[in-house]
């Protein structure tokens, strides 16, 4: 939904058959239709690609076989030796004896119209398998992936307000396989932005009774563009994930992940003021340093006044 | 969920769009404490969306012509009330002689909402994040205030009362504000805001310099306006411009008593308050 699943989807059917990109059609609408499709559990773990890709490629693999089968009839050799890739069905043995996917899709027809086989329909379903719930000790194999990457951040701190403004933001993620290298980098991008939120602003506040006392966007505070990194640069590692669709693995949310702790980090190093507890809100920030280093305050305030006034005629 | 939850839908009201301002005063009247104005409807559907206030008729002043005018008399600088933000930050005579004005406008609401949003709108739901009340104080701005039985004039400090509250009568509008000045302020308008839309605090400053006028407001952080000039701030004009930034900025921490709630505490509000109207002081007064 949105996070470009099915453009991903697309390129794994256009690769695996070899075929061009615009013959593939996926009903995005289709999709997500929760009237049309069975329950799928959650929508998390950043495991669209991965289970949704893993299913299709079985799917794929179904096609195939169905398509292996009537051609193994009409080039009359045995169905081992059938191949279906680069936009053809062939014989390995003989691959002159070849002819296009397309002329299998609803079975083969001879010029006379007698017909071999049916219309093609490929199914592949995934579940993840070997997951196992954590032990006391927290040891166990919870998930069926795991994306590793780092977030490193420059930024500013207003030392009088405890505002920070994150000038730059650097990120590298080891995806597996980028499917898609332009929709992957549009990930990492979004999930920093999303890890910004919640580094810096979003808190759900609630009063005694446990109502929320900020329940909309004018007082739960999201960024907003003149709030957005002037430059977020996303690179990608590529270490094939095995069991993942083409080494694909998941990278949704990984990457926000590393925001606050990446901005944390800054401002300690910046100030050597420790904050451990998100959102880093001007205010929060402001009494930290005040607490931990006055000293700074005190500096930043004798620069205003004493260096950073020029005495300019007033009248 | 049902639909009728608060915060997702709106409470049933009827909509009224009167096309002259005569027209909008008598439904005012009419539905006398049922109605409410609508011009940019950000506070207003917010309100209504978390069922604060329920108005049965909602008058919507955005088709009164009359009340979108900007004209500059001799008397001053005259401002309809449903000019919108970004009108105000698009004019040249608001932002050459009203420049706090113009800063102010640049701070209501996101960029988009800007279009939507009015002055008139701004200032008289009477809440302490207003933008626009700071700035035309720091101008010592008149409000036209129109009912059916005719008009009065107020000084826009004395349109807030209290927290959510204004002297408005509930069969009057706004309908034009009025800087009695000919001559160009200069002037500025900081805010801070961080975790929430709502400010901090916010800070306008506005200067007639031949006239050695220096007023500055602190907003958001009461619920009404702090005012300060130059004789409340101790300004010396002949004095260094660091030594009167000092000054007045232990001024204003002194006599501030900001409030305390779910955007930002008492001590900090006043901090800010003194950090942003030096600020303030030293980029109108071009020290940087």
């Amino acid at each position: 939904m949105g996070q470009g699943t099915p453009t991903s989807l697309a390129i794994i059917v256009a690769e695996e058959f070899g075929i061009p990109l615009e013959k593939v059609k996926i009903n995005q609408l289709e999709m997500v239709s929760t009237d049309t499709n069975p329950y799928t559990w959650q929508t998390v773990g950043s495991r669209g690609l991965f289970s949704d890709g893993i299913a299709l490629l079985r799917a794929i693999e179904d096609a195939k076989d169905q398509i292996k089968d009537t051609a193994s009839r009409v080039f009359k050799v045995p169905i081992d030796d059938v191949e279906v890739s680069g936009g053809y069905v062939f014989s390995k043995s003989h691959p002159w004896i070849r002819k296009e996917i397309k002329e299998f899709a609803m079975g083969y027809t001879y010029p006379d119209g007698t017909t071999v086989g049916s219309p093609v329909i490929g199914r592949g379903s995934y579940a993840p398998v070997l997951n196992t719930f954590l032990d006391a000790s927290g040891h166990g194999s919870n998930t069926v992936f795991h994306t590793y990457g780092g977030t490193g951040v420059e930024l500013e701190i207003d030392l009088l307000t405890g505002k920070v403004k994150v000038l730059r933001a650097i990120q590298v993620y080891d995806v597996g396989k980028a499917i898609d290298p332009l929709l992957v980098k549009g990930q990492m991008d979004g999930g920093f932005i999303m890890g910004l939120g919640s580094a810096l602003y979003e808190e759900l506040k609630f009063d005694e009774d446990g109502r929320v006392i900020n329940p909309n966007l004018i007082n739960y505070y999201v960024p907003h563009f003149e709030d957005m990194t002037a430059s977020i640069e996303s690179y990608i590692i590529e270490t094939p994930q095995k069991d993942g669709p083409l080494g694909a693995r998941g990278v949704g949310e990984h990457v926000m992940i590393g925001v606050a702790p990446a901005i944390a980090n800054a401002i300690l190093r910046a100030t050597g003021v420790k904050i451990n507890q998100l959102p880093i809100t001007a205010e929060k920030l402001w009494k930290a340093i005040k607490e931990q280093k006055p000293e700074l305050i005190e500096k930043a305030q004798k620069l205003f006044f004493e260096e950073g006034i020029k005495e300019v005629q007033q009248v | 969920m049902s639909f009728t939850t608060p915060y997702f839908t709106l409470p049933k009201f009827t909509y009224l769009k009167p096309k002259k301002l005569e027209d909008a005063l008598s439904l005012l009247r009419q539905y006398r404490g049922k109605a409410k104005i609508m011009a940019g409807g950000i506070m207003l559907i917010n309100l209504m969306k978390e069922r604060k206030i329920s108005p049965e008729y909602v008058i919507d002043i955005k088709g009164i012509e009359e009340l979108k005018k900007i004209s500059k008399t001799e008397n001053g600088i005259k401002i309809g009330s449903a000019v919108t933000a970004i009108e105000l930050q698009s004019y040249q005579i608001i932002r050459d002689n009203l420049p706090a004005l113009a800063k102010a406008a640049s701070y209501m609401g996101d960029r988009t909402l800007q279009h939507t949003v009015t002055i008139g709108g701004n200032i008289s739901v009477g809440m302490p994040s207003t933008d626009g009340l700071p700035a035309l104080m720091s101008m010592d701005s008149l409000l036209t205030i129109k009912s059916l039985d005719g008009e009065r004039t107020i000084p826009a400090s004395e349109l807030v009362i209290g927290f959510g509250r204004t002297s408005l009568k509930d069969d009057e509008m706004i309908t034009e504000i009025v800087v009695p000045y000919s001559r160009g302020f200069k002037g500025t308008y900081l805010k801070l805001i961080n975790a929430s839309e709502v400010a901090i605090a916010t800070v306008a400053v506005s200067v007639l310099l031949k006239e050695k006028k220096l007023t500055v407001v602190i907003g958001a952080i009461a619920p009404r306006p702090y005012y300060f000039d130059h004789k409340s701030l101790q300004w010396n004009w002949e004095a260094s411009l660091s030594e009167n930034i000092k000054n007045a900025s232990e001024i204003i921490g002194s006599s501030v008593k900001p409030m305390s709630d779910a955007v930002a505490g008492s001590e900090y509000r006043k901090e800010v308050s003194k950090v942003l109207a030096a600020r303030a002081l030293k980029e109108v007064f071009g020290g940087a």
